[in-house]
């Protein structure tokens, strides 16, 4: 009789079977649950937060995607599309593609804008454009609509060019004036209202100007090696399929070995806008998932306070013969259903928030939101769900299962006996390993980069270990301080270590919300500070582009001349595409996410007979001087590393349409923070110098002097119509607006992981509510006054809340510093200020809600109270 | 002389307190024929509801030996002992204890279903409530139903499994006299009727009267094993 079968047994010590076992379970679950499911609110309101939270991200982010991916073709501009960087394909290379495909050709790039100067002095408007000449077939796929429609686009290309709205409002134009573009004077024949494939472009540095590649050849912008982008849309007929498209797509690779990376299909139309959608969702759903995880810690409050509830049920049962494993099964159909519920209206909120999100900002997409369930974002967050909920709700189940039958009979002091070793529950630890590696693979699967799921685990793991740590430090201190004098300190001292203290709960949550919110606050706080005080005295004032070499000595002659010059880098410019990389292609290569834009398309290269300014020298030897060897390349140490590159490896590149190979002579440490010209591959001068290319400079002037400054830019602009002229201080403003909108995104979802706190707090607080009326209770028979009692929570609340955020905010601190330091690589600045506002935030919330609870309780009436023991 | 249905031998059982071990139970010996009626008598916290619970198979012991119907409860794990319990053993507590969230009908069932007995489960279940004179309240909830009702409802739930060994553990303690002599007679005249050995804890001197022999603890020892005539209770 001795050994124990997992499920009942007859009376003639059968073992039940385990579907009428599961039935059995099934059935009283239900039983119990008829009157109604009190006491998880809480359970449900942390599983519905998390799961919401995590399902609305990947739904927005699928949405996203989904609708990207539908209009592939629209976007793409046509099913294939080839470019080419600074040269058109040869003739026959273009009769092959006009043959197999209907084509259309355009040529992008990037040129300054600016109004007319009637004598050649006054205020010159300028802005940096996105020039786009177009052939007579564009568009393929999709229509060109102007804001004025009785203006036809093919029309107005006819008599001028196109322009959208943001180049009339910087320049102050109207429709039908003219503009200077290079050496030419363009007349604005049309607004456009939408260009079909936008997107393909990736991100505009300005306004879009669209006209005919016979005016773009008057404006003088297209010379050889100006950085101009040659673009071939191919269409198939439209019946063609998925596997047409894929068989096109191999011949054209077949037809242009080179075409890597520069080759696209409608299904995959704007890679770049795609990967930062999915990479700003990532970044989202860790956020959710620690919110998920806070959350836990609440549903593993709830289910024990709920099994506390229920001792009396199980004791009942075990008398009547119920196995400990039934009751398992019992309370785990239970938690199952709540778990099931919980999940469910998470999902709904997930599933219906695209909705709302496209409610608001559909007039800025330029595409249509897949608006649809989709089971890519919401089973991820059902499986979150279920996994998280089980492996808070394990050790209670599994407590609940020791219960003694004993303590039905008669009230004892005694404790419930523990000799007997509760059997059958092997399984346990073996169901705790699964759930925690179901909750990895999941969170693998959503990430798909295990560097990032490792790090978020290890640190959540740390965390989570630190503060029950702190919170068991916390108590023994309370029980070393010892009994003060003071009645009111003793006794709040001793509601911190007493049984069934909420402290290692109040310490987890408000623990891991704050140290959150310190992680995003002082990452937040030292970006911006990056992006806007700490710009380096000597960052430069403008990026000039596209100098030609012959212009190159007069630019410097015009800076020179500015009172308050403080220096000019002029570098040479090329472009290039890495082919291999120590004997494997490129397209072999599987480089770590962070280098794996090096082989993305082409890259800016430049060469030098110096160390370039910025750079520190860390392995191998510069070239000498007019060195005549074979080329050379010194390359970034972070990349080298990121691809197993070391010196003496020879990298392949397609230059200007021409293979070259290179060997590493030495690797640098580039300083990005200098916000000058930095380069990943520098070449050795002898084979680049005869390629055809334009230069890029640098231009720093006292900034104090904003009139020299601006005078500066408007002599270029009339001198130099084809440099490209870059304020550094507008460009570093873009991208910290951009920043602060991505920001938006990690605060919102930051305030959910508090709310989850603040439930899971306010339901730890209120598991003691019985507790504190007792005594409550007790303290006023005794004479205390409501002041004082309330004194007493005062400081409890005090204690735990300014304990729990202390602590928090040093992990938190510290996890910052190593996001900035070591992975940003940029200085860290502790902001003292937004640390001490989020301390005494969460301090003062535990306080609010401490007291909330304390103060009904102050409130009730003491007799019933007395009556009931 | 048949053996003995419930054999005790050198019982101890000691518990631990806030302040320190406790001896409950002190070399108990003790040996119950089926059929039997034996009530344990005491002062409060002399180890009666123990004992009660250590022949349950609910609190092991420290040391010494338990046998209750041919079954060595040494050596058992929970699980065999609760499936020992469901086949064999009844119980019948002060408080009740019917599950609130199910009805008379269903509380009934309850040990019916653990046990896997499919056989005319609501038919024996009816039964059971007919005898103790509920059936028409078989929908009702406890908290529906009176303490004398509630414990009724608790005694079928005890008596469905057709047990040879009923525990009670002061079954009349949270009722008022009227209702707790309509227990009692309820209580012994199913086991009779079933030819069930009864064990139970009472202060109440009359009830004990009514059994066969009464045992008397005092400190956690075994003071006293009378005839109810021969008994002198403190």
């Amino acid at each position: 009789m001795s050994q124990i079968q997992d499920a009942p047994q007859d009376e003639n010590g059968n073992t039940m079977n385990l579907l009428p076992f599961l039935a059995l379970g099934l059935r009283l679950a239900y039983r119990e649950f008829r009157n109604g499911f009190h006491g998880f609110r809480i359970f449900l309101g942390c599983l519905v937060i998390g799961v919401g939270a995590i399902a609305a991200v990947g739904s927005v982010s699928e949405s996203l995607v989904a609708g990207l991916n539908a209009k592939g073709r629209l976007i793409l501009g046509g099913d294939i599309s080839l470019h080419v960087h600074n040269r058109e394909l040869t003739p026959t290379q273009r009769d092959w593609l006009a043959q197999r495909f209907t084509l259309s050709y355009y040529v992008s790039l990037r040129g300054m804008a600016q109004t007319l100067a009637a004598d050649g002095a006054g205020d010159i408007q300028s802005v940096l454009a996105e020039v786009k000449a177009v052939d007579d077939a564009y568009p393929l796929v999709g229509r060109v609509t102007l804001k004025d429609p009785q203006n036809d686009f093919q029309t107005a290309l006819q008599n001028g060019v196109v322009v959208e709205q943001a180049l009339l409002d910087r320049l102050q134009l109207k429709r039908g004036e003219a503009f200077q573009l290079g050496t030419s004077q363009l007349v604005i024949a049309g607004v456009l209202d939408n260009e079909p494939d936008r997107l393909a472009g990736g991100f505009a540095l300005g306004p879009r100007i669209l006209l005919t590649q016979s005016l773009l050849a008057q404006t003088g912008l297209a010379t050889p090696g100006s950085l101009t982008e040659h673009h071939y849309l191919l269409t198939q007929p439209a019946a063609s399929s998925q596997l047409d498209l894929a068989n096109a797509v191999a011949q054209i690779k077949a037809q242009f070995p080179n075409a890597e990376g520069h080759l696209r299909d409608r299904r995959d139309a704007s890679p770049s806008l795609r990967r930062s959608i999915e990479r700003i969702a990532i970044f989202l759903t860790l956020v959710g998932l620690t919110a998920l995880v806070v959350g836990g810690v609440g549903v593993g409050n709830a289910v024990s306070a709920y099994l506390a509830r229920r001792r009396q049920s199980i004791g009942i049962l075990k008398s009547l013969g119920a196995s400990a494993r039934l009751i398992y099964l019992i309370y785990l159909c239970q938690i199952g259903l709540m778990t099931l519920i919980g999940i469910v209206v998470g999902l709904v909120i997930g599933a219906v928030f695209p909705y709302m999100a496209h409610f608001f900002v559909a007039d800025l997409l330029p595409f249509e939101m897949n608006l649809r369930p989709h089971a890519n974002a919401l089973l991820p967050a059902a499986a979150f769900g279920v996994l998280t909920a089980f492996i808070f709700a394990m050790r209670p189940l599994q407590n609940a299962c020791a219960v003694p039958a004993t303590n039905l009979f008669q009230p004892r002091d005694l404790m419930a006996s523990t000799r007997r070793q509760m059997t059958g529950f092997s399984f346990v630890p073996f169901a705790f390993i699964a759930t925690a590696l179901g909750l990895v693979l999941v969170a693998l699967y959503v990430v798909q980069r295990i560097d990032v799921t490792l790090y978020f685990i290890l640190g959540l793991l740390a965390s989570y270990l630190l503060l029950r740590l702190a919170a068991y430090l916390l108590m023994r201190l309370a029980r070393a301080i010892g009994r003060p004098r003071n009645p009111i300190l003793r006794l709040a001292l001793a509601n911190l270590y007493r049984p069934g203290a909420p402290t290692k709960t109040a310490m987890l949550t408000i623990g891991l919300s704050v140290t959150l919110l310190s992680i995003i606050t002082l990452v937040d706080g030292n970006l911006n500070q990056q992006f806007s005080k700490s710009l380096p005295a000597d960052t430069p004032s403008y990026f000039l582009l596209d100098v030609q070499t012959q212009q190159l000595a007069d630019v410097k002659t015009q800076a020179e001349a500015v009172s308050g010059f403080g220096g000019l880098n002029a570098v040479p410019m090329l472009r290039g595409r890495v082919t291999h990389m120590a004997g494997v292609p490129a397209a072999q290569l599987r480089p770590p996410e962070d280098v794996d834009w090096v082989l993305r398309g082409d890259r800016g290269i430049t060469y030098s007979d110096t160390l370039p300014q910025g750079s520190e020298l860390v392995a191998g030897q510069w070239w000498p001087q007019d060195y005549q060897g074979p080329a050379l390349v010194s390359i970034e140490d972070r990349v080298a590393y990121g691809f197993g590159l070391s010196i003496g490896d020879d990298i392949g590149f397609n230059i200007l349409g021409r293979d070259m190979t290179a060997r590493i002579a030495s690797l640098r440490k580039v300083d990005y923070q200098n916000m000058g010209l930095n380069f990943v591959f520098v070449f050795s001068p002898n084979m680049l110098t005869a390629a055809p290319h334009t230069h890029a400079m640098t231009v720093t002037l006292n900034e104090e002097d904003p009139q020299a400054v601006l005078a500066f830019r408007q002599n270029l602009l009339r001198q130099f119509p084809n440099i490209s002229i870059i304020r550094v201080k507008e460009s570093v403003e873009q991208i910290f607006n951009l920043l602060a909108d991505l920001n938006l995104g990690v605060r919102v979802m930051s305030v959910i992981t508090i709310l989850a706190g603040v439930l899971v707090l306010a339901g730890a607080l209120a598991s003691g509510h019985h507790m504190r009326l007792f005594d409550t209770v007790m303290l006023k028979v005794l004479g205390a006054s409501r002041r004082q009692i309330l004194a007493v929570y005062l400081f409890e609340y005090l204690m735990l809340g300014l304990g729990a955020a202390l602590i928090a905010a040093s992990v938190g601190g510290f996890a910052a510093y190593l996001i900035i330091v070591k992975l940003m690589q940029i200085e860290f600045v502790l902001l003292s200020s937004a640390l001490l506002v989020t301390i005494l935030g969460a301090t003062s919330l535990t306080i609010c809600l401490g007291l909330i609870g304390t103060w009904q309780i102050l409130g009730a009436k003491s007799v019933p109270v007395l009556r009931a023991g | 002389m048949t053996s003995p249905i419930i054999s005790v031998d050198h019982l101890n059982i000691s518990l631990p307190s806030l302040a320190g071990e406790v001896n409950i139970l002190k070399s108990i010996n003790l040996s119950i024929q089926p059929g039997e009626v034996v009530a344990i008598t005491g002062p409060s916290g002399c180890g009666k509801t123990t004992l009660l619970m250590a022949l349950a198979g609910l609190e092991p012991p420290s040391s010494g030996a338990i046998t209750i119907a041919g079954m060595a409860y040494q050596g058992q794990g929970e699980d065999a002992l609760a499936r020992f319990r469901r086949n064999h053993i009844g119980i019948v507590f002060q408080s009740f204890h019917l599950m609130p969230t199910m009805t008379a009908l269903e509380n009934v069932t309850l040990p019916l279903e653990l046990a896997n007995d499919k056989n005319a489960r609501l038919e024996k279940a009816e039964a059971a409530l007919d005898e103790v004179g509920l059936l028409a309240r078989k929908t009702h909830y406890p908290s529906q139903l009176s303490g004398g009702e509630q414990q009724r409802v608790a005694l079928a739930r005890a008596m469905i499994g057709n047990p040879v060994l009923l525990l009670a553990d002061e079954p009349t303690g949270n009722l008022d006299q009227k209702s707790g002599q309509q227990i009692m007679d309820l209580i012994f005249s199913l086991r009779e009727k079933k030819g069930t050995t009864l064990v139970l804890v009472t202060h109440d001197r009359a009830l004990a009267e009514r059994c066969d022999r009464i045992i008397r603890l005092e400190d956690g020892r075994l003071v006293q094993d009378d005839k109810p005539s021969d008994t002198e209770t403190a």
